[in-house]
């Protein structure tokens, strides 16, 4: 755990000097967010509209910034190095950290953006949004995580990313936009229980899967 | 005590269907110093590679025995330290900073004064604290060697150990060699006729190539 | 080793059985049967007939529909959808609405409008020969 902890050190401070990421993940938010403000323009638009573009844009986000953990490593030649000092599940687990608190600090930013620009978009019942946001939020860094350190063995890097990333996620953005409208209608939490149970049960199916497969993925 | 020894057996590997070797057998022993050579492409640092435990191998085994106990694929890390060419570090940090961050993700007990003794040994402490993007490629070998004797190996893989070096580098490797622990195994790839003397043994890749199976 | 796969497949079909039971269950079902909706509470889709003879309130600047739903089994339910009525309301055979039952009202988030198709008669008078 403690080495995991290193690695993600590293990493952050390597995002803090090189910004590999952060940079394009804000232009990404900055420019799909305005695009909708100004396209929406004082449309009064269905509340369930915001809460599937609000999930669209924290899924295109992932995809742009995410997979750069394992792709710029590979692309330096770093591999080598970081596979000589730590055992693959380190390795994992740290850059899924990184990917973790890449993604809640991008999708805070996102969140708070369409708070303030969106009158629409008012969370009524917060406890539900902010569940399915944290539960949300790991199952794309988990799986974000896996698939990036698959492209990054493969040729066609960039075009790889959203055609692996599109299936795995599908079923955890659908039940992000269902929990999302019933936070934005004020339902009761025990509402969307069975949608917050498959969340569960995706974050934690895609973590173990990833744990297990990481090290075969790893070498070679 | 301690006993370190690397046995393989039949190793081979292929790329997709062209064969880089085939039925290499060896055994190294504690204390003793390894020579591989082999014509260009021949796979010294495919073999350096996979004793790394970072390249599968298309078949056979090898092993590392310490104790009269296997050692775990995944724990061949901490007993090896690897230095060559294709080795990069991470270039936005500086040697300080690259030594500091391998301790820590290594779950080493150093301190930066022995950091920093590393360094001054590799010659590197007047510039410890520039960035590795800033070095010359000579500079950055003796960081690799540096990173590569951290935590104190039991096995040095060392993937053409002069290149790049000025006559003070090569001494430096030479010193190194020669003062490695003598319970430990070095395995040396190269080309370098001058290199031979770091080891007891040559091997020449170019014996491995089974042609007949083409 | 080989403990660790184990484990891990284990946690894997266990978890991917309560992610299938959970994901039949998400599904909005259909009900037909009005005193089912206002027991369950729960969000549901409400198929119906509209009750003619209560007619509807329409208010346009809040955006309000209110109306009145028969089941086949003759119970009535007061719905309030937050949006404008649709436009082949008064024609509609059957009304299925979105929603959730409460507080003696069903609250609406969508209206579906099934419509006599005009090849229905049609299709009836073709149909012997």
């Amino acid at each position: 755990m403690k080495r995991a902890y290193y690695i993600f050190y590293k990493d952050f401070s390597s995002e803090l000097r090189m910004r590999f990421a952060l940079n394009a993940l804000i232009m990404f938010v900055i420019v799909a967010v305005s695009t909708i403000l100004f396209s929406l323009a004082n449309e009064k638009v269905n509340q369930n509209v915001y809460a599937g573009m609000f999930w669209v844009v924290v899924f295109f986000s992932a995809m742009s910034g995410l997979s750069r953990t394992f792709v710029s490593e590979e692309e330096r030649g770093t591999t080598l190095i970081l596979s000589l000092i730590a055992n693959p599940i380190s390795i994992f687990i740290g850059k899924f950290l990184f990917n973790l608190v890449l993604l809640f600090f991008i999708n805070t930013i996102i969140a708070f953006l369409y708070m303030i620009l969106f009158q629409d978009f008012s969370i009524q019942n917060w406890d539900s949004f902010l569940l399915a946001f944290i539960l949300g939020n790991i199952g794309i860094a988990g799986s974000s995580t896996i698939i990036a350190a698959i492209i990054s063995k493969a040729n066609v890097k960039g075009t790889l990313y959203p055609v692996l990333a599109f299936p795995v996620l599908l079923p955890l953005i659908l039940m992000l936009i269902e929990i999302t409208k019933s936070a934005m209608e004020g339902n009761p939490i025990s509402d969307v229980e069975a949608e917050l149970m498959v969340l569960i049960s995706y974050d934690i199916i895609m973590i173990t899967a990833s744990v297990l497969v990481f090290d075969i993925i790893w070498r070679d | 005590m301690n006993n370190i020894q690397l046995i393989v057996k039949n190793l081979k590997k292929t790329f997709n269907r062209r064969l880089v070797f085939d039925k290499l057998s060896f055994e190294v022993r504690a204390g003793e110093r390894l020579v591989i050579t082999g014509k260009n492409g021949s796979g010294k640092s495919t073999l350096i590679k996979i004793l790394a435990g970072v390249m599968n191998e298309s078949s056979g085994s090898f092993e590392y025995i310490f104790d009269s106990g296997k050692i775990d694929r995944e724990d061949i890390y901490k007993i090896i330290g690897l230095v060559s060419p294709y080795l990069v570090l991470y270039d936005e940090f500086s040697a300080f900073e690259n030594l500091k961050l391998f301790a820590k993700i290594r779950n080493l007990k150093i301190d930066d004064d022995k950091i920093n003794q590393i360094l001054e040994k590799a010659g590197l402490f007047n510039r410890r604290n520039d960035l590795v993007r800033t070095y010359s490629s000579g500079m950055k070998q003796r960081v690799k060697y540096a990173s590569a004797i951290l935590h104190d190996p039991l096995v040095l893989l060392l993937d053409e150990p002069t290149s790049n070096l000025d006559i003070e580098g090569k001494d430096f490797v030479d010193e190194l060699v020669q003062n490695f622990r003598k319970d430990g195994i070095v395995v040396v790839a190269t080309n370098e006729t001058q290199d031979f003397k770091y080891g007891q043994r040559i091997i020449n890749l170019d014996d491995y190539k089974n042609n007949q199976s083409k | 080793m080989k403990t660790r796969y184990y484990i891990g497949g284990f946690i894997i079909v266990v978890f991917l059985g309560l992610l299938f039971y959970n994901f039949t269950r998400t599904n909005i079902e259909y009900e037909s049967d009005f005193t089912q909706v206002m027991a369950k509470g729960k969000t549901c889709k409400a198929t119906g007939v509209w009750v003619k003879e209560k007619s509807f309130q329409e208010d346009v600047q809040n955006r309000t529909f209110i109306f009145y739903l028969r089941d086949a089994k003759n119970n009535e339910m007061k719905v309030i959808y937050r949006g404008i009525k649709p436009n082949n309301f008064e024609i509609a055979s059957n009304v299925v609405v979105t929603g959730k039952y409460e507080n003696g009202v069903f609250h609406a988030t969508d209206v579906l409008t099934k419509c006599p198709s005009k090849y229905e008669g049609q299709n009836i008078n073709t149909s012997g020969s």
